[in-house]
């Protein structure tokens, strides 16, 4: 069927190279000639007199392919290489191939005269299409139409009944190109604003419908400006500043200023709105034709799809048409996918997963199967190339969550994924709606971009619309419209200026609804602090939303003036998040059931822990106050495994820090774990003791005497590999020294330097002398690595100026590790107590990735809380708040980076993060329980005066730590809230 | 010729004598009372005018605690043109240490202007001068060994003195003792310390060294431990402690509304 269907409209054997299915000759080709090439044989597979049947479609997908291919080889042209000879479009090198008469042919398909179709048929076919058959959707829809055109209920039945009846027994098959009457995109101009979740009717309105509306614009229109005009004569203190070339606006008279005022003019006001007499928008095409007629073809794709699959089960080498006809069975579903309904989507699913059911042991099989489901051509030129990218992410995050496939392919396909998304590993394995939905998100750079230039632009628009509808539902689908609008707020274009980017964002602010969507609040509020967003655009959007939006409480005072600066925008930004009917219709209908589910006894424990760590006096050293940040930070790393259901571990780890609190109770050191313990290695590890034997100073007086005699002074410094420990005295120290950095000739002190590595290296006398004769100013080379050994540390190069400071401080660390002074313990003490906690960090992130006991002590406190804060940070982004506390995200990020100005050293720079933490944790806790936000502020308040009233950086940092076990201990409560934010 | 000379000498008497003139008439001479009552949000400079007068001759306690919330209400209300000159101004007549380097903290993030809302980099872990760190590092250094004119020497770098006073608690006696100690142990001969000491001093000298490579127990070693200044500059009212919503002072307090609310 596929051979002949090439053959007769193309004249081309089914296995024909790209070029030959183009007509473009051997050789590199341009992107233009490429695109030149694809619309000239379209145009030849459309004007045959079967263009529109599927085995066309089939063939135009074909095309479509190998256009792709062909930009995708020709791409990354390598300067260098001489750039391939033009090619006159319409004088291809090589002579066209007759055309081949299709009439009379075995494959053609039986000519069906079509069902004539009525109007009112046509958009009862199109609603049941679009719902999805007959559901409640499509039945509330129904029974709306036939009330418009007056149609009774039984009516109604009578014509799906009789409808129902031609498709069953006529044996013809309703194809969409008839369900739309072969509709071709509505003009911009009259096009108006699909309504959210009730997609545009795609059927043809005639001409009756046309004249009526246009009749009925027209009355409306002149009924708005006699009301207009009525107003403006009616109150005088108002004045129409007319402002013809863009933008429009209307001067809004303000209160004089009165210094009695309570409110004194400190922010802006809204004096000017970008007026406009309707919300701008645009109508761009949702069913292209090639989408239509792909629709059509679906379901030869899915037998293709079918056959691919057999084919792959009888044979180990498929050749390269198997591959191609699921490359092509793939773009056809991909072009048409928004238009099917489920069962279609369904059963092309499923032979997706046949096929991928044959390759599991065939890597190479499944890696170019997988290939076919990446998207390429996300910048081309086609708009379709939108709904086929978003099918393709969907149809790879369905088999990477698959756990009918075989294993091998699902890691292809999650690994893929992880790919084009640009997600880490521990991000999760996002569904496939998410998938698409995050692709799509991820192609409105382009969109906005090409917006003012490219004519296409409203139907890629259109298309990109239709598929997000499809993927996203609720918050999902308002953060989606969210970001869309960011794009183009954030974008370069004047929104002020009439134009295709104004009507884009009229069109997406229409999209959205201001009344009960938190996703929706919160998004236009975090616009208000995008230091991308410029003032006039955003200045442009509110005036829409004050003027259009449908909500009587966005008043214009909610507008900023059109060049505000950060505080006015702050000013309004808040005035908005007051007027926002957030709390009164959100938040009183809100239960308040916790999200997390911890086992009782658990919890319990946990808590009794958390009071006793909370009442344990930070009196004491240094060492004390590091340990209680260990433990209370050991809590809230447990408290995380409690929330992530890693019970069997959370069990031991409490009697760990049962332990612990038992200790501090007692007033009783603690004692670091080993490195082992947390499997993984410390830098400061494996220190090594150092002994001296033999009486101090003879040594020394021996190799005194022999002064000026090398072999003597050689034998002696050998003699020192025997006769001495693993340390020396003092006084032999002092003189051994003396000959490591200075010694003389050559091969004495090259002696010395060896012995310094292999005997001395743990001696704390011979590292003092080393540190007391240290060079302030030169070093020769050799010595200079000598340190390096001797300190176990890179270095830089000894001519490098930051040498002399790096080594000297490295021999001091060095040094003082190997002493053994009781100031000397007390440091080491302390230093493994820091470990300690950066370990705890360490251990508390991998809970939060999911992955338990690959803990490495690389790294500072700081370090660790800070990979912690980026993977809580990316997980409050996913919640919605309905009232973002301690306040949106983009406040919160700003607010670390002002934090972040105010560091002085590691220990205040961990705080830092440890305040990041807190604040986050308090976003997710209210974002998951919102009427336990009193209490959380309540908490964070308290926590906040303690800080400011310690006296040292670490009983800020505990105390940090305990406000977090406050607020884990509220986001674990069970209790349901039924008023202000007690616990009932 | 002689004319011309007098001109020359009486010319600029009259110029000082003009500017002195303009200068008294600048000067609001009004009482206390009726400026106070004068004053209105929409001119914030004279908050702080006021202010300064009373800064400059305090009657009273009270008139310092007047002033530093004119100062405070001044930067509150226009924090743009008087918040960093606010903050400064009250982080001279504060005597609580702890708020005055909170304030200080807060003239540092208002001094540079920020376009937007964007901030600006995060700034280097450590404060401390390298050069200066250096000379100290080599100071102890040189001390230890006994050669006291050397480290003396060494201080002599620009900031060093004032870092090795930063330090003083993790000297014995201090600074000041360790730089009269250094006068005394020279040519070669060595300060009597205890281990404990000699390795106190050594992890001094290895964090002066270490930058921003600096360790907590170097930090501890270094600055024992300062506490962190949170301090929010687009709250400026909490900070300055100030209602910028009550900006008219009727009958000794702060109202709402110039009618009295």
């Amino acid at each position: 069927m596929t051979d002949d269907a090439f053959l007769r409209f193309l004249g081309v054997a089914p296995n024909a190279s790209e070029h030959d299915l183009l007509d473009l000759p051997r050789g590199p080709a341009t992107d233009k000639q490429i695109n030149d090439a694809l619309g000239r044989q379209q145009q030849r597979v459309r004007s045959h007199p079967d263009g529109a049947s599927p085995a066309a479609q089939r063939v135009l997908a074909a095309l479509t392919v190998a256009a792709q291919r062909l930009r995708k080889l020709s791409a990354p042209v390598q300067p260098g290489i001489a750039p391939p000879s033009p090619v006159k479009p319409l004088d291809p090198r090589r002579p066209r191939r007759p055309q081949v008469p299709t009439h009379g042919t075995a494959a053609a398909p039986p000519q069906v005269r079509p069902i004539q179709l009525t109007s009112f048929d046509r958009r009862v076919l199109a609603i049941l299409v679009s719902q999805g058959g007959w559901n409640a959707r499509s039945r509330a829809r129904l029974v709306s139409l036939a009330s418009e055109v007056g149609l009774s209920i039984d009516g109604l039945m009578t014509v799906m009944t009789g409808l129902s009846s031609v498709a069953r027994t006529s044996g013809h098959r309703i194809d969409v190109r008839q369900i739309t009457g072969g509709q071709e995109r509505m003009p911009a101009m009259f096009a108006t604003p699909p309504v959210r979740y009730a997609p545009p009717d795609p059927v043809e309105v005639d001409a009756q419908r046309w004249r009526r509306l246009a009749w009925t614009s027209g009355v409306v229109c002149a009924c708005l400006i006699m009301l207009f005009v009525t107003i403006q004569l009616l109150t005088p203190d108002r004045a129409i500043q007319t402002t013809p070339d863009p933008p429009p606006r209307e001067l809004v008279s303000t209160p004089a200023l009165d210094v009695d005022d309570a409110h004194p003019p400190r922010s802006g006001r809204a004096e000017l709105l970008f007026v406009t007499a309707s919300m701008p928008t645009f109508g761009g095409n949702a069913r292209p034709d090639l989408a239509t007629t792909s629709a059509d073809g679906a379901r030869d794709a899915i037998d293709y799809l079918n056959l691919v699959a057999r084919k792959l089960s009888i044979n180990d080498t498929p050749s390269d048409a198997v591959y191609r006809d699921f490359e092509v069975s793939i773009t056809t579903l991909g072009h048409a996918w928004i238009l099917l309904d489920p069962a279609t989507r369904d059963a092309a699913l499923d032979a997706i997963g046949a096929v991928f059911q044959q390759v599991g042991a065939r890597p190479s099989a499944s890696d170019r199967l997988l290939r076919a489901l990446t998207p390429t051509d996300a910048r081309g030129s086609e708009p379709l190339s939108i709904w086929l990218g978003a099918y393709q992410i969907h149809t790879l995050a369905r088999i990477g969550t698959s756990d009918a496939l075989p294993e091998p392919v699902v890691r292809d396909a999650r690994t893929e994924l992880r790919d084009i998304l640009a997600f880490s590993k521990s991000a999760g394995q996002p569904t496939p709606d998410d998938a698409a939905r995050i692709w799509l998100t991820r192609q409105l750079g382009t969109l906005v971009e090409r917006t003012e230039t490219d004519p296409r632009a409203f139907d890629r628009w259109e298309l990109w619309l239709a598929a997000i509808d499809d993927v996203s539902v609720g918050p999902r689908y308002d953060r989606a419209i969210g970001k869309a609008i960011q794009t183009v707020m954030e974008s370069d274009t004047d929104l002020g200026r009439l134009g295709p980017s104004l009507n884009v964002l009229g069109r997406l602010l229409s999209q959205i609804g201001l009344q009960d969507r938190p996703a929706v609040r919160q998004f236009v509020l975090e616009l208000f602090e995008n230091p991308d967003v410029k003032s006039r655009d955003l200045w442009v959007m509110t005036s829409l939303l004050a003027q259009h939006g449908g909500a009587g409480w966005f008043t214009r005072d909610l507008v900023p003036v059109e060049d505000a600066d950060s505080r006015q925008r702050i000013t309004v930004r808040e005035a908005l998040a007051m007027q926002w009917p957030t709390r009164e219709t959100i938040s009183a209908h809100l239960t308040d059931t916790p999200e997390i589910r911890v086992d009782e006894a658990l919890r319990m424990r946990w808590l009794e822990l958390a009071d006793r760590a909370s009442q344990l006096d930070s009196i004491g050293d240094d060492e004390r106050r590091l340990a209680l940040i260990v433990v209370t930070a050991r809590l809230n790393a447990i408290a995380s495994a409690l929330a992530r259901d890693f019970e069997a571990e959370t069990m031991g780890w409490l009697t760990d820090v049962d332990l612990l609190i038992t200790s501090l109770e007692k007033n009783q050191q603690l004692q670091p774990p080993s490195v082992a313990s947390y499997g993984g290695t410390s830098s400061r590890s494996g220190n090594r003791s150092g002994q001296a034997i033999g009486r101090d100073g003879e040594w020394a007086q021996q190799y005194d005497a022999v002064r000026g005699r090398a072999d003597e002074k050689l034998r002696l410094m050998r003699m020192l590999r025997t006769s001495a420990g693993s340390d020396l005295g003092p006084t032999d120290a002092a003189v051994f020294v003396r000959e490591v950095y200075t010694g003389s000739p050559s091969e004495v002190r090259g002696e010395a330097q060896a012995n310094l590595i292999s005997i001395f290296g743990a001696g704390p006398n011979v590292g003092l002398e080393m540190v007391r004769q240290y060079r302030m100013r030169s070093m020769p080379r050799e010595t200079a690595r000598v340190i390096e050994q001797y300190v176990g540390q890179v270095l830089p190069d000894p001519r490098d100026p930051a040498w002399r400071a790096e080594a000297r401080r490295e021999l001091l660390r060095y040094v003082l590790s190997i002493r053994r002074s009781a100031y000397d313990t007390q440091q080491q003490r302390a230093s493994a107590m820091v470990d300690w906690i950066a370990a705890v960090y360490a251990q508390h992130h991998e809970v939060v990735k999911g992955a338990i006991g690959i803990t490495s002590l690389d790294g500072m406190p700081d370090d660790r809380a800070s990979q912690l804060r980026l993977i809580w940070r990316a997980e409050a982004e996913q919640l919605i708040a309905s009232d973002p506390t301690p306040a949106s995200l983009a406040v919160l990020d700003r607010r670390d980076l002002t934090r972040r100005e105010l560091v002085e050293g590691p220990m205040q720079l961990f705080v830092v993060e440890q305040l990041a933490l807190l604040d986050l944790l308090a976003y997710t806790t209210t974002a998951e329980r919102p009427r336990r936000r009193a209490q959380v502020l309540q908490l964070l308040e308290s926590g906040a005066r303690e800080r400011a009233a310690a006296q040292h950086v670490l009983d800020q940092s505990r105390a940090i730590e305990m406000v977090m076990l406050r607020i884990w201990a509220v986001r674990f409560d069970p209790g349901v809230t039924t008023d202000a934010g007690d616990a009932a | 010729m002689k004319h011309a000379q007098q001109s020359r000498t009486i010319l600029p008497l009259m110029v000082l004598l003009m500017t002195s003139l303009t200068f008294a008439s600048s000067i609001d001479r009004r009482p206390v009372a009726e400026r106070l009552r004068a004053l209105t949000p929409n001119d914030p400079m004279a908050y702080f005018e006021l202010a300064e007068d009373l800064v400059d001759s305090p009657d009273s306690e009270r008139d310092r605690e007047l002033a530093q919330q004119l100062f405070g209400l001044a930067g509150a209300l226009s924090p743009d043109l008087l918040g960093r000159s606010a903050a400064l101004a009250l982080a001279d007549v504060e005597e609580d240490p702890g708020q005055k380097r909170r304030l200080l903290a807060l003239a540092d993030l208002l001094a540079e202007s920020r376009p937007g809302l964007q901030p600006r980099s995060s700034r280097a872990r450590s404060h401390v001068d390298p050069a200066a760190a250096y000379a100290v590092a080599t100071a102890l250094h040189e001390f230890r060994n006994g050669y006291g004119p050397r480290a003396i020497r060494a201080l002599e770098q620009v900031g060093a003195t004032e870092l090795l006073t930063t330090a003083d608690d993790a000297l014995r006696g201090g600074a000041r003792r360790f730089i009269e100690d250094c006068n005394l142990y020279r040519g070669g001969q060595r300060p009597s310390l205890s281990s404990g000491e000699i390795s106190s001093l050594m992890h001094l000298e290895a964090a002066l060294l270490a930058g921003n490579d600096l360790t907590w127990t170097d930090e501890l070693s270094l600055r024992g431990g300062v506490t962190y200044i949170e301090v929010d500059p687009e709250q400026l009212e909490q900070v300055f402690d100030v209602n910028a919503d009550r900006p008219f002072y009727r009958e000794g307090t702060w109202r709402t509304s110039a009618t009295g609310r």
